[in-house]
């Protein structure tokens, strides 16, 4: 009894910084870059990015720890992006525990 | 019997409130309190970024921009926070000195966020500065500008060695000025209401971080002037303009960096930092 109760709450602890990755495909659909591709992290509004690229869809970072965008959380965004077959992200919206990118394919 | 009491009580919970209000020492600064919250920039900021302050500049890249200007107009990469004057790249062109009636300018800055606004660029040891003392005066006397004819910068006019480019400066403000430290007046209590005693100790905390040219100096310019008097050419601002780049692809697109600005590309705007480094804070 004790030991179920025990590695409930150690995973609860661990899991605890966890977050959800969801990338959200719109428009056209392009083949993947593989999980390494160089995106490019461009400080654009949606506006400048979308007169120079395809929106190729979103991708939502939710339930992060604190204010802070990790290596870690860089490498998933990128990963995902790529599978995406995109170029470049920016930053639709970012509120506590939430990033959402903006997948960008050169037009 | 427990009437008396309680009428007594009252009275002097009512006497005790009285003297506090009366006797409450500091009277209150009337002054409206305003919204600055330490996470958004001001106005003040967006202005600036086109015309970002030089005094803090390392000695090697004003040394770098003042021959510059001498041989012909500068060119200059400029986004992130930082401007980096491309020794080998040119455009034709010179600047012509213009002279002012010596202008005053004063600027306090209490916390990083103003001197980012101000100072967008090479701010990083006046920081340290504010840290310390919480508080940075800069004094600025302005007698000439040099300055462009004003034309438009095309990515065709560059010559050189011209990587990375992102403006050319169209003007640059001379003149003396003196950037001192003090403790915040505001923060030590009041100097209205402390007096005397208070302002002496914060003239003996003041500091002079930077000073260049000399103030006296400057008033003996005249209308007819080609260059600023001497000890009084210091660098003060610079006032950029972005390089017009062509689209480029069959769909006429901005490449990396640029965005759409009419027909033609230019940099993002300077004051924004990297994404990553945003989000990194």
């Amino acid at each position: 009894m004790r030991f179920p109760l025990l590695l409930a709450c150690c995973g609860a602890v661990a899991c605890g910084s966890a977050y959800r990755v969801t990338p959200i495909r719109s428009g056209a659909l392009y083949t993947s870059k593989g999980d390494a591709c160089g995106i490019r992290f461009e400080n654009v509004n949606f506006q400048e990015g979308a007169s120079k690229y395809e929106q190729l869809g979103l991708i939502s970072l939710t339930g992060t720890s604190g204010d802070d965008f990790t290596d870690v959380m860089k490498k998933d965004v990128e990963k995902a992006a790529c599978h995406m077959g995109g170029d470049a992200v920016s930053v639709n919206a970012s509120a506590p525990g939430i990033f959402q990118f903006l997948v960008w394919r050169a037009k | 019997m427990t009437r008396p009491l309680r009428g007594g009580l009252a009275i002097c919970l009512g006497a005790l409130v009285g003297a506090s209000a009366a006797c409450g020492g500091v009277a209150r600064d009337p002054s409206v309190p305003t919204y600055a919250p330490s996470d958004q920039t001001s106005a003040g900021a967006a202005k600036s970024a086109s015309r970002p302050l030089v005094l803090e500049w390392p000695a090697a890249d004003r040394a770098a921009l003042e021959a510059q200007r001498a041989s012909g107009l500068v060119v200059v990469r400029y986004g992130g926070s930082e401007m980096e004057v491309l020794r080998g790249c040119h455009v034709a062109g010179v600047y012509r000195y213009v002279p002012v009636t010596p202008k005053q300018e004063g600027l306090v800055v209490r916390d990083a966020t103003e001197l980012a606004a101000a100072m967008p660029i090479h701010s990083a040891s006046l920081e340290a500065h504010l840290q310390q003392k919480q508080e940075l005066d800069v004094g600025m006397t302005i007698v000439g500008v040099y300055q462009t004819d004003g034309r438009r910068f095309a990515l065709a006019d560059l010559q050189g060695e011209c990587t990375g480019a992102t403006h050319v400066v169209q003007a640059l403000a001379v003149g003396a000025f003196e950037i001192d430290a003090s403790a915040n007046s505001a923060v030590s209590g009041g100097v209205s209401v402390l007096g005397a005693g208070a302002t002496a100790r914060r003239d003996a905390s003041r500091e002079v971080v930077h000073k260049d040219g000399d103030r006296d100096a400057c008033s003996k310019g005249g209308t007819g002037d080609t260059a600023p008097p001497y000890a009084c050419g210091a660098m003060i601002r610079v006032e950029v303009v972005p390089v017009h780049f062509p689209s480029s692809g069959p769909s006429g697109t901005c490449g990396p960096g640029l965005v759409a600005q009419g027909a033609t590309c230019v940099a993002v705007q300077p004051d924004r930092p990297g994404l990553l480094d945003a989000l990194k804070h």
